[in-house]
């Protein structure tokens, strides 16, 4: 599962995460929960609907909306189809299922949480951060609150398949303070929640690598303070403090992320000028998943476990 | 439309847009300038996160009105509000409780613990909420709410309806008429109600809808008090002095979500002022040689340093500059790919990007120094 602050790419990195692991020879789908408008079809340049939908060798891909879901929920827990009929054609069983909150989410995590018997990952592209954590926290809510029937028992299954070992989450972060803090703040509000989740990595977006030496830094900061200088020299400075600043942020962020909560980081570059809009959003998931493949490979190498 | 026009004519100005766009710091500095003109604000943040606070250089502020300390000589006033879904909701209850007796049972009620803090959209719906009480207050000149990324703003607009519907007078009354002839289901049970009743049963057991349909039972004399409250809100989304305003950021995906905002707030009859587009990096347009502009000028500035200094330095800024033009041109691409999807009156504010971050008053009252209104061709340079 991945979530993070909106902006940071998240759907993005899912969408690599898809076609990388796919390439170490697993089959893997790839879905979005309850998506207005999906933005992993953009990722993978396709469109896709409830039913999985190829979008690469081993790798699926879905938006679990909810009314199908509902439709196979029923149907797998009711199994009389006359009942199910009656269920989806009776409105005001219908005004009722779309008003009791958490209803929806659970139908939907259900559906995504079966997968696992089809696949061999889920990667699943949460909500951003805050919504992400109330939707994580409905299960056990429905849980507790509902003390028999079918809703219970799923959402006791769905609690289990979270705090199991198969089970991590990813936070999607970039080298911003104010993503830094709100990344801090999400993984301990998670590790309070949901203490038996486990949240191993953080994926550091658009990072840029130390690459300016001191003497540089200082020839920016004496030119940044003369005067007079023409527009054109303004705006030279400007372009070099802007990636002075990046590349700064980027080791202050890397500090942090290890130091406050110490989780393992994954630093994905910049890409292009245009932080790889201008080749198009497919072109930037493979770009991502390429990053990936290179991490792994490294990892491999090391002897690390992938 | 300039921005300082737009915050004088209006008392509710509501912030929409994705995800990491600035909307928070937008709805801040909105605020900011607003108390600049004199204005008494109320900055209002229904996100989860402390981002408002952040950026107002405060640790953070609950559900309280927290005055923000400006410099002396700014004669408006300047107030944050984040909101926090359980007091605030146990504030409704207590408002339309006709006494306390339906008050206690209600903020004891198993079921309504659940649903007022854990569940989705009740932090949409006491946003609303929330924002009619400080509207209705008449202590602010202008309120600014900001709202929740992409997939939630627009629950916002319809969790009232939501909740209401929830709370609707016939699913009250499938409830009810069973509870309060006999409080033992099923046999009294007739007709559809009986249907309905059995077929909610297969979906989320019975002990639950026992506790709900008490729960609802405590709650039917509430329901008056709850309708009303949402229909003044629907009316205040309505007024002349309110407007939303679409945030988002020069890159795909958000200027796309920018235009679904304008289509869908336009098929909803919402007022919109148009779309404030954020860190932008405007430039002059064209490549520029580092050596020739600032040659000279490194040479003097480098005596002490490495001898490979300036000559890297230069081929740097190229790099740099070049990369900043691109980016320039990109957005400006952005910029004018929503341009035509703009009414005659909604105006699209480029606001340029700060260097560093904003997260002090300071920095905030610098966010629209150079903003310019793309739509209007009197403010153009």
């Amino acid at each position: 599962m991945l979530t993070g602050k909106g902006g940071t790419g998240k759907t993005r990195i899912a969408a690599a995460i898809g076609l990388a692991s796919a390439e170490q020879g697993r089959r893997v789908l790839v879905v979005e929960a309850d998506a207005q408008r999906s933005a992993l079809a953009e990722a993978y340049g396709t469109d896709l609907a409830y039913e999985p939908t190829a979008v690469a060798p081993n790798v699926w891909a879905a938006n679990i909306t909810f009314q199908p879901a509902l439709n196979d929920w029923l149907n797998h827990t009711i199994r009389a189809s006359r009942v199910v009929g009656l269920i989806l054609n009776n409105p005001m069983v219908q005004v009722f299922l779309d008003a009791t909150p958490g209803a929806r989410e659970i139908v939907v995590l259900s559906r995504v949480v079966s997968y696992l018997d089809d696949f061999d990952q889920v990667v699943v592209d949460l909500p951003a951060s805050g919504h992400a954590v109330a939707l994580l926290k409905i299960p056990d809510t429905a849980n507790r609150l509902m003390r028999t029937g079918p809703i219970h028992e799923r959402s006791g299954e769905i609690m289990a398949v979270l705090r199991g070992p198969d089970t991590a989450l990813g936070i999607v972060a970039l080298p911003e303070e104010m993503v830094v803090n709100e990344t801090v703040e999400l993984y301990e509000k998670l590790e309070q929640i949901l203490p038996d989740l486990s949240v191993p990595l953080v994926f550091l977006n658009r990072c840029a690598a130390p690459t300016m030496t001191d003497d540089e830094h200082k020839l920016l900061a004496r030119l940044s303070k003369s005067t007079d200088l023409s527009k054109q020299a303004e705006e030279l400075l400007i372009a070099g403090r802007w990636d002075a600043e990046l590349e700064r942020a980027t080791a202050d962020s890397l500090g942090r992320l290890h130091s406050e909560i110490g989780v393992t980081v994954v630093p994905f570059p910049r890409l292009g000028v245009l932080g790889g809009f201008e080749g198009g959003p497919v072109r930037v998931t493979q770009q991502m998943a390429g990053a990936l493949r290179r991490r792994m490979l490294t990892e491999a190498r090391k002897g690390a476990t992938p | 439309m300039s921005l300082n026009a737009l915050f004088a004519t209006h008392k509710l100005i509501i912030c929409v847009g994705s995800g990491g766009v600035g909307k928070t710091t937008t709805a801040a500095a909105i605020g900011l300038q607003a108390a600049k003109e004199g204005r008494r604000v109320l900055v209002l943040t229904i996100d989860p996160a402390r981002r408002l606070a952040n950026s107002l250089g405060l640790q953070q502020f609950g559900n309280e009105e927290t005055r923000i300390e400006l410099d002396e000589g700014i004669s408006g006033e300047l107030w944050a509000m984040m909101l926090d879904t359980q007091s605030a909701f146990d504030a409704l209850i207590r408002r339309v409780s006709p006494d306390q007796a339906t008050q206690d049972r209600i903020l004891t009620n198993r079921v309504y613990r659940h649903i007022s803090d854990s569940f989705g959209g009740s932090q949409e719906y006491m946003a609303t909420e929330q924002l009619y009480d400080v509207v209705a207050s008449d202590k602010y000149d202008l309120v600014v709410l900001d709202t929740p990324p992409v997939k939630n703003a627009l629950d916002f607009l319809e969790s009232p309806g939501r909740l209401v519907q929830f709370l609707d007078k016939r699913i009250l009354s499938w409830f009810l008429a069973p509870y309060e002839e006999d409080r033992v289901f099923g046999r009294l049970f007739r007709g559809t109600s009986a249907v309905v009743f059995k077929l909610l049963g297969y979906i989320f057991g019975r002990e639950f809808l026992d506790e709900l349909s008490e729960f609802l039972f405590i709650f039917r004399d509430l329901y008056d008090g709850f309708r009303e409250r949402h229909e003044a809100v629907v009316t205040l989304f309505g007024l002349d002095t309110t407007t939303f305003a679409i945030v988002c950021a020069p890159n795909e995906p958000s200027v796309a979500v920018a235009g679904y905002f304008l289509a869908e707030l336009k098929g909803r009859g919402m007022p919109c002022a148009g779309v404030l587009m954020n860190q932008m990096h405007p430039t002059l347009g064209q490549a520029i040689e580092p050596s020739l502009v600032l040659g000279e000028l490194c040479k003097e500035a480098s005596v002490d340093l490495d001898e490979h200094t300036v000559n890297q330095f230069l081929a740097r800024l190229k790099i740099n500059h070049r990369r900043l033009l691109g980016l320039s041109m990109a957005e400006q691409a952005l910029a004018d790919r929503l341009r035509p999807m703009l009414a005659p009156q909604q105006s699209l504010w480029q606001v340029p990007r700060l260097e560093g971050e904003v997260h002090d008053i300071d920095a905030l009252g610098h966010v629209f120094d150079r903003v310019r209104d793309a739509a209007d061709p009197k403010t153009l340079e």
